[in-house]
């Protein structure tokens, strides 16, 4: 089996917490949603990430953007919509309806055991609904490929998964028969239903737009992310990329550079630096061997590095996770 | 909504899984496993406890536990585990045996080359598909200070793929999918799917036990006892005493204490202790705080207090157990 890169950034980028809520809806609703930037701290504490998604179970509705002039998207049972970028968004029972967030909810001390796990909403109309409203908490940290290859909206019919609408089912079993272990059951149906949304979305993007994502699509710009991720210690060059993917060096360079929009070294200096935040956030190995093990001899070398790319050097970037970071037991 | 303390103690413990082989197996075939805890560094270097699982998505074969040698016979669609690492045999025909293969317990070195196939057993004449498959997988957790949940385990589970609610039978069917259609994210699916099966399969062996059955696991069952616990989960800081406890789930402090021994196997305040160690030891692990902050954390005012309680129930004191931890876990890039 080849090499997979997108099981990589998953790992390296963690999903940390995921949350569910069950939503009984009649004619006419609607619900607007905040900037995940502004929920975040509240339902799922310590992420540094939310993506809100929403799976119609039951019913049909319409899902929007803010955005002036953006068409609202029709969605009917089994369908998924999701917004990787935190954007905030209105779900409604018809096209152009507009509503105050609820801000309650996203109030520091509510916390997110205050938060119900059923709702019901709208104006006891005939036409009932049913929606499942997922929260997947990730660490993003200094270099998130995958979170910065995704559009501002995703959406899935329920035709072109095979998954989807039966995890579907089996969340909302989960979120209202509160069996034990239901949370964890939540969490990682949550993971699944993620992985498979960005699979649709990687299926559907055209060959030539310029993304990470369709990066793994072109067989050359795979084999080079795949190297960069199987040994990011190496000390790589151009050249020695270069030959291991059979391309020239201009080639290897102009292509990566379509497909992912950084050059190669840039792309594993960014790398290089997500892992290493990784290891400075999780654990106590000392700076100069997590230098080491991303493929710095020196120190000095490593922290002018991580300096340049997140701002901050090792020493300090830990300090300050470890002041914000959430004293709870990880998340795995 | 009740407190669901089992996910609680899946997070602490930090259980996570892998799908290793996909066992492509031609009658007569025999493989042997270890115990656990002699390829765990090999196979989940990060985890103190491997518990090992199959799920046969093909064809049948046989269990055995050694080294009494139970045997059970498994289906298609059939998963059987081992939370206590024990040796085992899976085989076409009861009683077979055969020299385990250590090379074979190897991580690859991209994870993401998982799973690995093999082909075992005799061969396959004209290309025929060998008769049966069986995808192997590792889960990982931590054990020590306290894991109530392995404890509450017997050595062997067996669940058909027809019973629980449905999981089974769907990881069987997604994980068949994942790993011959292998597609972008495929090895981080079968590691979530793998999750999940175990808690099914937790849930599954709690629905099978018998009325009166005393266990951790039926314990968050009952209405006092299971409230107790969920309490201690919820505010593991909290300074709680048997009557505060008592109180809050309306009994007598005779009477829960005599409960939570009956389920539990041991009072409630050294479960209490107990549990407030697992949750210091994942901390320190961590290494996100200070050793007074984590005592804050879990309900000790003096960094004293906590390091001899520490000490008593680990043998180690917290900064000896960060340090130990830290040298025995090499920074992890996954």
């Amino acid at each position: 089996m080849s090499f997979d890169p997108l099981s990589d950034v998953l790992r390296a980028v963690r999903v940390r917490e995921a949350l569910f809520i069950d939503v009984e809806l009649s004619t006419p609703w609607v619900a607007e949603a905040l900037p995940s930037k502004v929920v975040g701290p509240t339902i799922l504490p310590g992420c540094d990430h939310v993506i809100e998604y929403h799976v119609v179970t039951g019913g049909e509705c319409w899902a929007s953007l803010y955005d002036e002039g953006f068409a609202p998207v029709h969605l009917s049972a089994g369908d998924v919509v999701a917004f990787p970028q935190g954007d905030p968004h209105i779900l409604s029972s018809a096209p152009g309806m507009r509503a105050s967030p609820d801000i309650d909810s996203c109030r520091p001390s509510a916390g997110p055991r205050a938060l119900p796990a059923i709702v019901r909403l709208g104006g006891g109309g005939p036409e009932r609904g049913h929606i499942v409203c997922g929260f997947l908490g990730f660490d993003v940290r200094p270099f998130n490929p995958l979170l910065n290859a995704l559009p501002r909206m995703m959406h899935m019919r329920s035709k072109d998964s095979g998954w989807i609408d039966r995890f579907a089912e089996f969340a909302k079993l989960e979120a209202n028969e509160k069996r034990m272990g239901g949370a964890s059951m939540l969490a990682k149906l949550s993971e699944i239903m993620f992985i498979d949304l960005v699979r649709h979305y990687l299926a559907g993007i055209p060959e030539d737009s310029a993304n990470w994502l369709t990066g793994l699509k072109d067989r050359h710009v795979r084999q080079a992310v795949d190297l960069l991720h199987q040994s990011p210690a190496k000390d790589w060059t151009l050249e020695g990329l270069a030959r291991d993917t059979g391309l020239s060096r201009s080639t290897l360079a102009e292509r990566f550079m379509r497909h992912v929009g950084k050059p190669p070294m840039q792309y594993l200096t960014l790398w290089r630096m997500q892992l290493a935040s990784g290891m400075l956030a999780d654990g106590d190995a000392s700076v100069a061997r997590i230098g080491t093990s991303v493929g710095y001899d020196s120190e000095a070398a490593f922290s002018r590095a991580f300096k340049r790319a997140v701002g901050d050097s090792p020493t300090a970037w830990r300090e300050r996770r470890r002041q914000d970071g959430p004293a709870a037991p990880p998340a795995r | 909504m009740t407190y669901d303390a089992l996910s609680d103690v899946l997070r602490a413990i930090r259980l996570h899984s892998a799908v290793f082989y996909d066992v492509n197996a031609g009658d007569p075939w025999v493989a042997e496993a270890p115990r656990a805890s002699v390829i765990a560094s090999a196979v989940m270097p990060q985890s103190e406890h491997v518990i090992q699982f199959h799920v046969v998505t093909q064809g049948g074969c046989w269990a055995t536990l050694l080294p009494e040698a139970r045997s059970v016979l498994l289906s298609p669609g059939d998963v059987v585990a081992f939370p206590h690492g024990d040796a085992h045999v899976m085989s076409s025909a009861p009683g077979m045996r055969a020299i385990p293969n250590l090379d074979a317990s190897q991580r690859p070195e991209a994870p993401d080359r998982l799973p690995i196939a093999v082909h075992l057993g005799g061969s396959v004449a004209g290309g025929e598909a060998p008769r049966n498959r069986v995808l192997c997988g590792f889960l990982g957790c931590d054990v020590r200070p306290f894991n109530p949940l392995l404890d509450a385990l017997p050595r062997m589970l067996h669940m058909h793929g027809k019973d629980g609610s449905g999981w089974i039978a769907r990881f069987v069917e997604f994980a068949r999918l994942e790993t011959s259609e292998k597609r972008a994210g495929s090895a981080s699916m079968l590691a979530k799917l793998g999750e999940i099966m175990f808690v099914d399969l937790v849930r599954h062996y709690v629905a099978g036990l018998p009325e009166g059955s005393t266990n951790w696991l039926v314990a968050l069952g009952d209405r006092h006892v299971g409230r107790a616990i969920g309490l201690i989960h919820e505010s593991p800081g909290q300074d709680w005493t048997l009557d505060r406890l008592a109180r809050e789930v309306g009994l007598s402090r005779s009477s829960l204490a005599e409960r939570f021994q009956r389920y539990v196997g041991k009072p409630p305040m050294q479960y209490l202790t107990l549990w407030r160690m697992q949750i210091a030891s994942s901390l320190l692990t961590d290494g996100r705080a200070s050793i007074a902050r984590v005592a804050a954390e879990i309900g000790y005012e003096s960094e004293a207090a906590f390091s001899r309680a520490f000490k008593r129930a680990l043998g180690t004191s917290p900064s000896l157990w960060r340090e130990r931890q830290a040298v025995a876990a090499p920074p992890k890039s996954y």
